[in-house]
């Protein structure tokens, strides 16, 4: 019998040395919340001045050469998926915090104001799990400080199975090349240098609206905001927001949810706001396939919208 | 409590090593109260408050323990009236297989049948009352309602002894690694072995553990990736065309015998880890040469349950040839009801046992055919060729067990070759571009159930799993040796570059989703 606990003991540490040499090892995540590790890149390397785009995948069609060459910032374009949770999301960034850094960032309105959208933001276990590979050095320590043990075995777990997939696939295909690129296999075809999507979003209909049911929002659920613009003004960085693009038939449906959301951001938030919803309230052929993602032609009057509302602000 | 759960990796250790630290003669409480934990936890794992009742479980339990008692009591019966010449002997029989299918059609028939006559009187214009027995069918019914009807019937022809101990014939009846989805173990074979006395032995523990993770391996890095694609497809058929419907297919197929098969194996490791020595009941069965092989090598202990209980006593071929046929049909449709309250299994099952009716009427005529083409002097190419044949004629039919409902299968199987004059244009034209567009839904950030990212390199994860399954099947069939034999025989470093090659794919590759077995439901 202690021959059989020793092998037993032998395949466990086997296996647990594995864990360890494939979590270490560089190759990337077939899921797309893994860009976030690429866009942490931008954070590292991009120069001063800089413009930081934090929001849901509504700004991800922005232009941000154009608006670089507008004003003269370097844009990195953190946004990804506003199902990721903002708060998340600032939090991760607060580490590369510079002076003179300007953070813009929406959320859109169905994660403040629908409840359900909400309540899954704030549990949605595939965003933390990216969070984690975003940085794991700030994560570790907190999952050690709260003995959350388990946990964090799971997600270092699910992280590497996707890694071992990846190499899977790129063995299979004699894609070697590729084989220790980190992050989103297919980020450099699906983003450019800024972090926006490489093409615009495609155009479907009927617009996806995912049975938006809006209530009125919170004054507490924005506290965190303030947070983060103490924190950032504390680094001598500024944080603007700016409500996001919304269909004008979807916003005459909830305008008194809207128009909620508005007052409590104008009465507490201490940042600086860039605009009124109404600004970037459009016709639904602005749209591509869902109520927050614009087409070009919608993107095409956005940008430049709003890089008049930025060069104000600044 | 499932075999791929974290519970019952925490379970069996726990069992194995009370079992052998406990002297032989309370071992056979140990694994009583241990098989009705396993029982009773599955219920708990699964128990949703406010969703089913409370005592809809008590029902459960006390339907299983009259059948326990029933059967003991009624087996001493038949025996005591054996023994004396008397024929009050069949009555008893007839009792002790009438009481546990009664509850087997109550529990598992009762609202199909009505549900069915229902259906029938209204199409005919008749008023029926067809009101649906809302009840909990318990996990492994069908198993061990014929674990008591093999019992009595073997008591009564003089096969076995009546079990006189009821704690070792509970223990017969509940038997954690085969309650809930078998293997079907005959009494004269596992009842003897809960009166022997098991030593630890470490070749006999370490082959067991092999076979377990032999077994994991193809349930959770096979069968539960092919699963996601299958579950996709058959829940929404309407929404794919063709190619999808033929993938969707041969995942099923794939994931059918990976999941059964692996649990088989898992249960037979199980057993070995203890000193018992389950059935096994699959014989790769994809690499069988017609259907009628086919069914020799699946689900192996139901089908000689079927062959013994039913079958044979029909008359078997020792009939007029109108009569064998009948009989190979009504076995077939019997299997087809066993798995399930639906009319899609009993399409299933019609549809293979036609196959061999149709493979039977044939014969001849096949025989001269390969001959006439010369196919019979080229063996090899002959045996892949039947090989394939059968694997297909399988899948086809298989879509039936999988389907929802009949006019999902329907549509399937109608709808197999939709779409493929668009695709192979556009292949022959090598537009990679508008094979993408038609291939990949665009307005869906899925695709066949994987996230689109994900999607490929799942694929290829299965292809490659597949692959490796394939190849230890084809040297098993081709070996005379088991596998195991032929392991053992190698240096260390090469076993231990399997055994490492094995537990990195489970942790690695394993889809941890807590999937159940198809054939808990049955």
């Amino acid at each position: 019998m202690i021959r059989m606990f020793r092998n037993i003991f032998i395949c466990f540490v086997l296996m647990a040395v594995s864990l360890t040499v494939v979590w270490f090892a560089p190759g990337t995540y077939p899921h797309d919340l893994a860009a976030m590790v690429n866009k942490k890149e931008m954070l590292k390397t991009r120069p001063s001045p800089r413009m930081i785009f934090v929001g849901g995948s509504s700004v991800l069609s922005i232009n941000g050469p154009l608006i670089e060459k507008e004003l003269k910032h370097s844009v990195i374009n953190m946004s990804l998926w506003g199902g990721m949770g903002t708060q998340e999301h600032l939090d991760e960034i607060r580490p590369f915090l510079r002076a003179g850094d300007v953070v813009v960032i929406t959320m859109e309105y169905g994660t403040l104001l629908d409840p359900r959208y909400y309540y899954y933001i704030h549990t949605n276990e595939e965003a933390k799990k990216f969070f984690f590979l975003m940085s794991p050095e700030r994560h570790i320590p907190e999952y050690f400080r709260k003995g959350n043990y388990a946990e964090m075995l799971k997600i270092m777990h699910e992280l590497s199975q996707m890694k071992v997939k990846s190499y899977l696939r790129n063995i299979a295909t004699f894609n070697f090349s590729h084989l220790c690129d980190k992050g989103f296999p297919n980020y450099h075809i699906e983003f450019d240098a800024n972090g926006d999507r490489a093409n615009p979003y495609m155009v479907f209909r009927p617009l996806g609206d995912r049975d938006t049911s809006f209530t009125y929002p919170h004054e507490k659920q924005i506290f965190f905001l303030n947070d983060f613009n103490d924190f950032a003004s504390a680094r001598k960085a500024r944080v603007f927001f700016y409500f996001s693009p919304f269909p004008d038939k979807y916003y005459l449906i909830n305008e008194k949810y809207i128009n909620a959301y508005y007052e409590i951001m104008k009465k507490n938030f201490k940042g600086t706001l860039i605009n009124k919803p109404s600004d970037f309230m459009y016709p639904e052929e602005y749209f591509a396939d869902t109520i927050y993602h614009l087409n070009a032609k919608g993107e095409n009057i956005r940008t430049p919208e709003m890089i008049t509302m930025l060069k104000r602000a600044l | 409590m499932l075999f791929n759960s974290l519970e019952f990796f925490i379970f069996l250790p726990a069992v194995v090593l009370l079992y052998f630290l406990i002297p032989h003669k309370w071992r056979w409480i140990w694994l009583l109260v241990s098989s009705i934990f396993f029982f009773c936890y599955f219920y708990y794992s699964t128990y949703i408050p406010g969703k089913v009742p409370f005592y809809y479980y008590i029902f459960v339990a006390v339907a299983l323990l009259s059948v326990i008692i029933v059967n003991y009591y009624i087996a001493l019966r038949i025996e005591k009236c054996r023994a004396s010449g008397s024929h009050t002997g069949s009555l008893y029989v007839f009792i002790g297989v009438a009481f546990p299918l009664i509850l087997l059609f109550i529990f598992k028939y009762f609202n199909f049948f009505n549900q069915s006559i229902a259906q029938i009187a209204n199409f005919l214009g008749l008023r029926y009352p067809s009101a649906v027995l809302n009840i909990l069918i318990p996990v492994g019914i069908s198993y061990y309602t014929f674990h008591s009807l093999s019992y009595l019937i073997d008591v009564h022809r003089g096969t076995i002894n009546a079990e006189r101990h009821l704690g070792i014939f509970s223990l017969y009846m509940l038997f954690f690694p085969k309650i809930v989805a078998g293997p079907i173990e005959r009494a004269k074979r596992l009842i003897p072995q809960f009166y022997e006395e098991h030593v630890f032995d470490y070749q006999r523990t370490a082959d067991g553990l092999k076979l377990m993770a032999w077994g994991l391996f193809k349930k959770i890095v096979i069968a539960d990736r092919a699963a996601i694609v299958a579950n996709e497809v058959f829940n929404n058929p309407q929404g794919y065309f063709g190619i999808y419907l033929i993938i969707a297919s041969l995942c099923f197929i794939f994931q059918v015998y990976c999941d059964f098969s692996g649990y088989s194996d898992m249960a037979v490791g199980i057993g070995q880890l203890m000193g018992f020595r389950l059935t096994d009941n699959f014989k790769r069965p994809y690499l069988s040469k017609s259907i009628s092989d086919l069914w020799r090598r699946w689900h192996i202990t139901l089908i000689s349950w079927l062959r013994d209980y039913v079958y044979i006593p029909m008359g078997g071929n020792r009939v007029a040839r109108w009569r064998w046929q009948y009989n190979i049909m009504v076995v077939f449709i019997l299997s087809g009801i066993w798995h399930g309250a639906n009319w899609t299994f009993i399409i299933w099952a019609a549809m293979n046992g036609f196959y061999q009716l149709f493979s039977i009427w044939t014969n001849s005529i096949r025989n001269k055919f390969t001959s006439f083409i010369g196919l019979s002097k080229v063996p090899k190419l002959h045996n892949a060729i039947k090989i394939i044949n059968t694997f297909l004629l399988f899948t086809f039919a298989g879509i039936f067990f999988r389907a929802n409902s009949t006019s999902d299968g329907w549509y399937f199987i109608t709808n197999l070759f939709t779409g493929f004059g668009k695709l192979m244009k556009i292949v022959i034209a090598l537009d990679y571009e508008k094979l993408r567009l038609l291939l990949v839904p665009q307005n869906k950030v899925t695709f066949l159930g994987f996230s689109k990212p994900a999607f490929f390199p799942e694929m290829i994860t299965l292809f490659l799993t597949l692959v490796v399954w394939g190849a230890i099947e084809i040297i098993q069939e081709n070996s005379s040796r088991p596998l195991r034999i032929i392991i053992s025989e190698k240096p260390w470093y090469f076993r231990w570059a399997l055994y490492f090659g094995m537990l990195f794919a489970l942790v690695f590759l394993g889809v941890y989703s807590n999937q159940q077995f198809i054939y808990f439901k049955f």
